[in-house]
Parts: structure tokens; sequence; C-alpha cells
């Protein structure tokens, strides 16, 4: 099993690039052939997807720029410049179409993400929004060993189906390694700041954070409550205990939990249009 | 009454609430409460980048025909995991409150 | 008047030389030859070509002497090397370490070596102005763009960081650089989106753009509103709600340091009074102590009307 996962861990550090949605893709060429649309229209679509935004992050974060804390895109966008992101996010080959199930993942990770926000607004956390680029990244894991390994990916979804388990338990038995620790990995070979790369590594395990435990809980909480929503598809349908080590984090009450809950189902239903809309 | 993404508002639909323009209820709403949807309405709404109106009455079904039982059904499917950890079950019940108070309004199809 | 180059020709092949020269002097270039190694040092200082044009096919050893003494000196890593060599030979050069910035096979295709030659130059010109940390030109570049702006429609900005010299102290010059490169592309892209303009940095934290007048106002409210965003993210939540962080100032005494702003000094260049590049810099040094006044983030453009 050793063996197994350090192949795989080489595999996934080589990795440069990851595929993306063709909707998103093909709703960024309409707007940068637009001479009226503008950067928030572009910042908007970038930061609702992972794959995009982790590769701006990189580009951001990456030895020629020599910036080594950009956390958000926004920021990402601000140093890069317009042009930069544009060729980058054009340049993810249209030709590496993601399949029907990846819809599911993207809409779960644009969900936590929004519900990160949410959470972390509502307590007054600071840098809300490196919260939330953590949380929409938090899967991207998933995304890497759906792409390179798709043979183990087929056998882990099996697995969840017909042993009725989490995803993370599933992939532990058939490739060695889960999905968190794969996408801290990337993480890492992407220059992403810990403060996103801790998140993503610990959003199930909240008490192995060790410099972030607060944007840590935030985003395995979100994930618990669109999973509980049951918005998007994470690749299985069980919600996760919420772990005392983020309750105690974040010093959360009953009272909380019904009113964000409210908070994140009013706010889905925006995010649900944005999907249909790039699904168009 | 169900708020619904403007993508599955279709005509002859009955709005629930006024319409604003941009995420807060201020000023002048762009239409309101008890109009009845057009096509060209919802066009407008899409130019105006509105993402979400409320309606009367809950004609958006996923996945087809859904009751309450259904929709809790499901909840306690997902749940069925966690219903031994006293922290999770309280997001269980107010999830079962949440949904019941939704769908409750309009009392089945 | 654009001065012609001055290309010094090494070789101790009298044939090649001649043909050489009389093709170089044919396309205007002005050209030394020089035979041996003891003069060549001598008139590379005294006399610094432009370009160095020198012959590996014949006396080997002796040119490649020549180049490594040459390239020892920083003085003349400015200076393009082109190396002239054998047809046939092996590819056994150690092209990773060559001293050369080009070469060309013998027999000489000439226009091909003016190609070249003519690369080389306007290479070193873009290269050799760049600011080592942000690549953005420097004063070369810079006072040539100020001079081609006096008397139009266009708008000379001088950025720089207010409090700068603490926040390295304090922070170490690792973060020092990172905030110059950070404002470095902060001030080019917001140049470039607004439709284009002249981007460069002076050196330290001084920084300088040149843009349209009509966009002036609104590309130095896009470059505050960026730094004064990503400049956050370069200090902890205590300090960024009081505002400042403890340093030292000259005398040693505790001081409380704000956290990283940006003046900025905006001089119109439609002005017929303004016929200096220089009075354009001294313009710029009042208007940004006027904008030193303020706390935080802000730019004054000069309001004189004659």
């Amino acid at each position: 099993m050793d063996d197994k996962r350090n192949e795989l861990k080489k595999i996934i550090m080589d990795t440069k690039t990851l595929p993306t949605l063709p909707g998103v893709i093909n709703k960024l060429n309409t707007l940068s052939e637009n001479e009226k649309s503008s950067v928030q229209e572009m910042a908007k679509i970038v930061s609702s997807d992972q794959v995009l935004s982790a590769r701006i992050l990189r580009l951001a974060n990456s030895p020629s720029y020599g910036f080594y804390r950009v956390s958000t895109i926004s920021n990402a966008m601000i140093l890069l410049g317009v042009n930069v992101v544009k060729s980058l996010a054009l340049s993810s080959s249209i030709f590496e179409i993601m399949e029907k199930n990846s819809v599911g993942l993207w809409e779960h990770s644009l969900g936590v993400g929004v519900a990160a926000n949410l959470i972390a607004h509502k307590l007054s956390l600071p840098e809300c929004e490196e919260i939330a680029t953590a949380a929409l990244l938090h899967d991207i894991g998933k995304v890497i060993i759906s792409l390179k390994c798709s043979e183990a990916e087929t056998k882990i979804r099996r697995v969840i189906r017909d042993q009725e388990l989490y995803t993370t338990e599933a992939e532990l038995q058939v490739i060695g390694t889960d999905h968190s620790e794969v996408g801290s990995w990337l993480a890492k070979s992407w220059f992403l700041p810990e403060k996103l790369s801790e998140p993503i590594a610990c959003h199930h395990d909240v008490s192995a954070s060790k410099n972030h435990r607060i944007k840590t809980s935030v985003v395995h909480l979100a994930d618990v409550l669109i999973k509980a929503s049951g918005f998007g598809n994470s690749g299985d349908p069980y919600v996760h205990r919420i772990q005392p080590a983020a309750w105690d984090a974040l010093k959360l009450n009953d009272q909380f939990l019904v009113e964000i809950v409210e908070e994140i189902e009013d706010k889905m239903v925006e995010v649900k249009n944005f999907s249909l809309e790039l699904q168009n | 009454m169900q708020k619904i993404p403007l993508m599955l508002a279709t005509p002859d639909m009955v709005l629930a609430r006024d319409v604003f323009r941009g995420d807060s209820p201020i000023g002048m709403p762009i239409c309101g409460k008890g109009t009845v949807l057009t096509n060209s309405l919802i066009a407008r709404f899409e130019h105006l980048d509105i993402q979400s109106i409320s309606v009367e009455g809950h004609p958006v079904w996923e996945d087809g025909d859904r009751s309450l039982d259904d929709i809790l059904r499901d909840l306690d499917f997902r749940f069925q995991k966690v219903m031994d950890d006293p922290l999770t079950v309280k997001l269980h019940e107010i999830y079962k409150t949440f949904l019941t108070k939704s769908m409750g309004d309009d009392s089945g199809r | 008047m654009p001065h012609t180059a001055r290309i010094a020709f090494v070789s101790s092949d009298q044939q090649l030389t001649f043909a050489v020269q009389l093709r170089l002097q044919s396309k205007r270039y002005q050209t030394t030859v020089i035979s041996s190694i003891s003069g060549v040092l001598g008139a590379c200082y005294s006399d610094p070509p432009d370009l160095l044009l020198v012959d590996l096919s014949s006396s080997r050893t002796i040119s490649t002497e020549i180049i490594t003494t040459l390239r020892s000196d920083s003085f003349f890593s400015t200076i393009p090397i082109i190396g002239i060599l054998e047809t046939m030979e092996p590819d056994h050069e150690q092209w990773d370490n060559s001293l050369l910035d080009d070469f060309i096979r013998l027999p000489i295709n000439y226009n091909e070596l003016f190609c070249r030659i003519s690369l080389s130059l306007s290479r070193i010109k873009r290269i050799f102005d760049n600011n080592p940390l942000t690549r953005l030109p420097g004063n070369t570049s810079i006072q040539r763009a100020i001079e081609a702006a006096l008397g139009k429609d266009l708008a000379v900005c001088y950025v720089d960081i207010n409090h700068f010299k603490p926040y390295n102290d304090v922070y170490g010059f690792g973060h020092g650089d990172e905030v110059l490169r950070m404002l470095s592309r902060i001030m080019f892209n917001a140049v470039h989106e607004s439709g284009g303009g002249f981007s460069g940095h002076i050196g330290g934290d001084d920084f300088v753009c040149i843009v349209p007048l009509e966009n002036c106002e609104a590309v130095c409210q896009v470059i505050i509103r960026h730094f004064d965003r990503i400049v956050l993210d370069l200090f902890d939540e205590d300090v960024k709600q009081q505002g400042y962080y403890l340093g030292h100032n000259r005398e040693g005494i505790e001081q409380q340091i704000p956290i990283l702003s940006i003046s900025i000094g905006v001089v119109p260049m439609n002005y017929s009074k303004l016929q200096h590049s220089a009075k354009v810099a001294e313009v710029a040094a009042e208007l940004k102590k006027k904008a030193k006044l303020t706390n935080g983030s802000c730019y004054v453009i000069d309001q004189r009307k004659e």
C-alpha cells in the first residue's frame, strides 16, 4: 500500500494543470470576447471554480512572480492583472471534458465555498475571503484522483455504493490515501500558502490542524452543512458528524445552527441558478 | 411560497414577493408581488442579473413529484451514519423543522 | 541624431578582417579592428564598443582569452559578443557556460549577421535598463519617456511608499522586496488595463508611470485601492486594527509606525512652462510632500494652469 501511495504522491506533485467544466470555459470565452464585460464578472466566474482558482493562486504564488502569501482570488487578480488571468483561464483545454459526475462535485465545492463565506461573516471572523477560497478548494484532491486514477476512481465509487462508506473510507481502501491528503500534496506543489493548504488537508480531521484551526473549522462545518442540505454531489451522500474540535474552536451554539441553516438554504437557490446558467 | 432560481421560472407563475434590483430591498421594486410572469418579464429579470425570485405555491420540483415525506426520507438517508452523535443530531432536527416549515405553507402540490 | 553603433572586430585573419570590415562599414557601423590581445582591453576601456565581433575560427585560444577577460569585468557585461565559428565544427560547444551572446558560422551570410547584430543591440537596450527586482524599465528609459511626454496631453505620476524604510527594518528586506514587487505589478496592471501608458521603476520605493491626462485620476484611484487592499495581507490582525506596528526611528526611540500606504504626485504635461524633464521631477517632489501630509494613501495633482 505504501508503494502505491508514494507513486501516487509523485504523480500528483508532477501535475501542472487540471481540467475544468466546459460551461465555465465557455462563459469565460464569451466574457473575454465581449469588450464591455468587467473584471468583476470574470472574477465571479473564476472564484466559482475550484480548478481555475487553484491555478491562478498557483501562478501568483510561484517563484516567477516572487509573491508568497497570495490567498484570495481578488488579490491574485490584482497582482497578476486581467490579461494574465484571462490567458490562464482560457488555456484550460476544453477537450479535457469532464463527465456529468463532475458537475455534482463542482456544485458541492461552490456550495461549500459560499456556505463558508456566510459562516465566516456571521461569526465576524477576519479573512473571510481566504476562508471562502480554502473552502472552495477543499475537495480538489477528488479532482486529481478523478483525473490521474480513473480506474481507481471507478472502483472507489463502487465501494462507496456497495459498502455504504464515506468517500474517505473508500479511498483509503482502494488507493491507500484520501482526498484530503492528496489535496494537500497538490496544494504544496502548487505553492499555495498554509492558510489554504491546512484547511484542505484537515477538513475531515479538524484536531490535526495546527496554525489555522479557525479556518479549518469553518471549512469543516460548511462541508457538513452542504452535505446535510443535499446540494451538489461530493461522491457519497452521507453527512459527516460535526467534530467537537470545530464546534469548540468556533464557540458555536444551537441558535447559530438554526440561523445559518436558513441563510445557507436561502443562498443556495442563487447558487443553483448560477450553476444552471453555466450549464446552459 | 417558494424561492426558485430564475433559470427555472416559467410564464404564469405568480410573484409572491416584490422583485428588487440588486441584493437588498431598497427603494422602488422593479416588479410587484402578485404579478403574473411572462417570457418578456423573465427575460428582463435575466438582463438585470437577478438570480432568484419568490413565487406562489410550490411549482418547482426537482427529480419529479416529491412530497414532504419523500424529502424527509432523503434527509434521514443522508443522516443515517450520524444519528448516534448528539451534536450532529441537532442539525438533523433543525433541517427537519426547516424543510417541514418551507414545504408546509403549500401543503403539498 | 541617433549615433551609429560601434563594432569592434577581433581577428588575426587578415582576409576575413578585410571582408568583414568592408561589409560592416557599408552598413554604416563604425568598425574598429583589434588583432592582438594586448590591444583589446585597452581599446575597450578607453573607447567601449557597442558590440564585439570575435573570430573564433582562427586563433581560437587567443579569442577565448579575450572574451573571458572582458566578461570578468562587469563593466563590459552590457556589450553583446557575437562569435564567428568554423563551418563544420562538431557541436562540442559548452553553450551553458558560454560567454557568447550569439554566434554565426563561416562562410558568413552577411544578411544574417546584420540581423543578429541589430537584435543583439536592441536586446541589450531593452533589458539592461530594467530594474532587477521588478523588471520594470529604469532611469534611462524613464528619462526618455518623460522627455517624449513634454507638451502632450499626458500626466506623469510619481509613486512612492510611505514609511517604507521602517517597514524594511522591522519586517526584513525579503518582505520589503515583496512589497516593491507587488506595487510594481499593481501599477503596471492599472496602467495597462486603463488603456496603456508607460510604467517605470526609478529605484528603491520610487516608481513612475505616464498615462493620458483623462485617465490619470482613475489610474491613481485604482493603484491606491489595490495597494491598500493587498497591503492588508502583510500585517497581523492586531496591527490592522490599530493601524500601526512598533518600530524605531532614526534616533533609536520606539515609535508607532503606520501601516504602509502610498503617495502619488501627478504632473500634467500640457503646461507650456514645463520645458525640461528635471523640472517635472521637482514639481512632483513638491506634490508628494503635500500628499504625505494626509494619513493613508492619496494622490495630488498639480493645479498650475499656466
